[in-house]
């Protein structure tokens, strides 16, 4: 009885009642079809399916045909001749005689312009001969080379981070010889791995062997479809953007296992099998963990789930709220595992394995190992910020005010690039402190505390979205944001600094001229 | 004692561990590297960092060498070789060699030379030979450890020294890197031993008929020189003297055939101790000389043809195949 009691304590404490929903809930793009579409969904079922409907976007002055497709979901349609439409609108459906407006205190996005690329290739598709759709993939794949041609150059730079980052916490300098303070030491290995031969061995299944890193490489590249580096700086925005991204990471698996067992070599295989038993078994905490934040945000594109969250960090997913912010962790340290990352990088473990899985390989083949692995870095802190630390948000921007001025939008860019710089730099950091897991030990982490720990944040988040009203929300929030914002962070620089008050040589000194030499 | 805690002790012990390694390891981050970034980025250069009586590679002085041989004569392995002549009423040394891939930094030498002299830059006087803090001798070929303060065809006067004074020398290690410089670059040694070893167009030029031929014919001469300063080898006496014969050709085999760098590759301690065994005929295999290659195998051939009687002709056939058939 008691537990039942709480949320509607929270509910008087906070006195706020939960809002009225008007009969127009949601309106948004479609973007897996041709033409450009718009979704609109009614709070309840409303529509008649078959008669005609009619969209209209008061602000914008503009009424588009539509269709009912289900009791509660209309779909309008822009004509590809019409002129793009962007701005904040209400909206109205009518069907017959009847007319239902959405709120008018909430307007929505209207963005019915498709980005250039798209655009054209929806022009293509409908004069070139052939099915539509493998134009319009085509072109897709087009625009993913272009967001995904510097990722040699973004995997190469990382290397040279991490071998800095991993020198100076011991110590030492890391690379600081080629170019300028050795920022281009990934130049001269890259081209070492190109004059290397290319051996394939003789025992080794030579089709599989050869398409294993193409493999790897490719489903690192398809997740750059999907990723929202600024309000327009993105390929596609799917609306199934989560699930694509979950599965085609999942291709990187797929290669390795390949890699391991065509190889015909018994450290490959070994390798290639821990790996499939460590990503099979992170895969589920991963995805529920990611399950958290859909149902938080209701959907499923990357595009939208930034835009739920605001500038602030108080306003990021990763301290919206308890589930959320124990989902953050358990996202991250799957993705680790699934990344193939100290402390779960068994399975390329050194000192047992020789390299694992892509022992085999060498010169070019073997390039594309690791650049996966280091863009895989990158891409596990370009999900986590979006996901959790609010991707490219601005605080004070809004969409209207990016529109307005094209340079925030490149702001926004930097924004998202230095979240996911410093999540790449956690990763390193923690490559250089943990020390490897050892096999029972990655599977009773994953088995026995972020499995249940991921369901029970999936479950308690639908509560939360379902119980919790806003205003009471928002202080949690805030006060999560307190405690392990500022207060934890705080802790954690105390430490830092007690560690370092005892060395008499730190850089900071030296900066300042209190150092010892 | 985590073995005590229940399920979410673990998990309150495990956040916290992580969370205070992750401390160290940012404290860590912070500091400033400890790497001595040798070669080109050190404070200050590391030969002047060593200190003054750092036992680095030998150096001459040799506008203050007497040339008493005295460092030559004490050095137990040999490392220094001093030719003089004498040129008019005047001593001259054509040759001044130290071999420093053999020596072992004992320093007698050191100890032997009676000139003392006084570096700038020093605090404690040196002698006309001396040890300086050069150390960095790296390099592919062996050869090019051997150090000529004479340069080849520019023979040095012997210095006379002044009873009691004690001379002004340069700074320790410029005459050396100097000498090292030169090894380096254009060592005459160096250039005729890998001449000998490379195969191909090298080993035909060794082999050419006409070549060993005249090679042959040279060899004879020096052989017939060798035996007539002994009683005839093939008949010996019962006397002593005898016992030379194989020594002087023993003698003969070292300067003209072996490498002479005492590597020990031959299976023998010494080039000395391998001439020895072919010449009292304990060793048959005389293609050993891995530093003379195929131009050693082909002299020693022709040598010990030509002591066992045959002509030049009929050794100069017999060197060709056998140098042919180890080194092709």
């Amino acid at each position: 009885m008691k537990a039942r009691l709480w949320p509607l304590l929270l509910i008087v404490a906070a006195g706020c009642a939960a809002p009225e929903l008007a009969p127009i809930r949601d309106a948004r793009p479609t973007r897996l079809q041709r033409g450009e579409r718009m979704l609109v969904e009614a709070s309840a079922p409303l529509f008649d399916v078959g008669p005609p409907v009619t969209v209209t976007f008061d602000a914008l002055g503009v009424t588009l045909p539509a269709r009912a497709v289900a009791p509660d979901r209309v779909v309008a349609t822009l004509d590809e001749d019409s002129p793009p439409l962007a701005g904040a609108s209400t909206i109205t459906v009518a069907q017959g005689a009847h007319r239902w407006t959405s709120d008018a205190r909430t307007p929505f996005d209207v963005e019915l312009c498709a980005p250039a690329l798209q655009h054209l290739a929806n022009g293509w598709a409908a004069r070139l001969p052939g099915p539509a759709w493998l134009w319009w993939a085509l072109a897709l794949l087009m625009a993913a080379a272009i967001v995904a041609a510097p990722l040699p150059v973004v995997a190469g730079l990382i290397v040279v981070w991490e071998r800095k980052i991993s020198g100076y916490m011991g110590s030492r300098f890391g690379p600081n010889r080629v170019g300028p303070n050795g920022w281009l030491q990934w130049l001269a290995d890259g081209l070492k791995l190109l004059m290397k031969e290319d051996i394939v061995p003789s025992a080794a299944d030579p089709r599989l062997f050869r398409a294993a890193p193409y493999l790897a490489f490719l489903g690192l590249f398809l997740t750059f479809i999907v990723l929202p580096f600024s309000r327009y700086a993105i390929v596609a925005d799917l609306d199934v953007g989560l699930l694509f991204l979950l599965s085609v990471t999942s291709l990187v698996v797929v290669s390795i296992i390949i890699g391991g067992w065509s190889s015909n070599s018994k450290w490959a295989l070994l390798g290639g099998m821990r790996s499939a038993a460590q990503i099979v078994s992170y895969e589920l905490p991963a995805s529920v963990a990611l399950l958290t934040i859909a149902t938080l945000t209701g959907s499923l594109s990357t595009q939208r789930i930034v835009a739920a969250q605001g500038g602030w960090p108080w306003q990021w997913n990763l301290f919206h709220d308890p589930f959320t912010f124990v989902a953050f962790f358990i996202w991250f340290v799957s993705a680790l595992a699934e990344g193939n990352r100290t402390p779960f990088d068994l399975p390329e473990a050194e000192s047992e394995l020789v390299a694992g899985y892509n022992t085999e390989y060498s010169g070019f083949r073997f390039s594309l190992f690791p650049l996966v692995e280091w863009v895989n870095i990158a891409v596990i802190g370009a999900v986590g910020t979006l996901l959790f630390l609010g991707g490219w948000r601005l605080p004070f921007v809004d969409n209207a005010l990016i529109d307005a001025h094209p340079w925030l939008d490149a702001c926004g860019f930097v924004v998202f690039v230095a979240k996911d710089l410093a999540i790449v730099f956690v990763v390193i950091w923690i490559r250089w402190t943990l020390p490897r897991f050892r096999v029972d030990q990655m599977m009773s982490l994953c088995w026995k505390y972020f499995i249940p720990f991921s369901f029970v944040c999936f479950v308690g988040e639908l509560g939360w979205v379902w119980l919790m009203p806003p205003l009471a929300g928002r202080i949690v929030a805030g006060v999560l944001f307190a405690v392990f914002g500022v207060g934890f962070g705080g802790w954690f620089v105390a430490r830092v600094r007690d560690n370092a008050r005892r060395y008499h040589d730190l850089i900071l000194n030296d900066a300042l001229g209190r150092g010892d030499a | 004692m985590s073995e005590r805690r229940g399920y979410f002790g673990k998990i309150a012990v495990a956040a916290r561990t992580v969370s205070e390694g992750l401390a160290v390891t940012l404290a860590q981050f912070f500091r400033r590297p400890t790497t001595v970034q040798y070669p080109d980025r050190t404070r200050v250069p590391v030969v002047d960092s060593l200190p003054e009586r750092y036992r680095g590679f030998l150096e001459v002085d040799m506008d203050i060498c007497t040339a008493c041989k005295a460092c030559e004569r004490d050095c137990p392995i040999n490392v220094i070789a001093i030719d003089v002549e004498k040129r008019g009423n005047e001593r001259v040394m054509t040759r001044f060699d130290i071999d420093m891939g053999k020596c072992m930094y004992c320093g007698i030498c050191v100890e032997s030379c009676p000139v003392p002299a006084q570096a700038s830059g020093d605090a404690e006087p040196t002698k006309c030979i001396r040890m300086t803090r050069e150390f960095e001798g790296a390099t592919s070929e062996f050869s090019s450890l051997t150090f000529r303060f004479v340069k080849p065809g520019d023979p040095v006067a012997a210095y006379r020294p002044t009873k009691g004074a004690v001379p002004a020398t340069p700074k320790r290690g410029l005459i050396a890197r100097e000498v090292r410089r030169r090894a380096q670059s254009g060592n005459p040694l160096a250039f005729r031993w890998s001449l000998a070893q490379q195969a191909g167009g090298a080993l035909a030029e060794l082999t050419r008929q006409d070549a060993v031929l005249a090679r042959a014919e040279e060899l004879a001469g020096k052989v017939s020189a060798a035996s007539a300063n002994a009683p005839n080898a093939s008949a010996p006496n019962a006397s002593a003297p005898s016992a030379n014969a194989p020594n002087d050709f023993a003698a003969l085999i070292v300067g003209e055939g072996l490498a002479k760098t005492d590597c020990g590759k031959c299976g023998w301690p010494t080039c000395r101790a391998y001439a020895d065994a072919i010449a009292a005929g304990r060793e048959r295999a005389l293609a050993r000389c891995e530093p003379g290659g195929a131009r050693s195998t082909r002299d020693v051939t022709l040598l010990v043809q030509l002591r066992k009687g045959a002509s030049p002709a009929e050794a100069a056939a017999q060197a060709i195949a056998t140098t042919l058939r180890h080194h092709r």
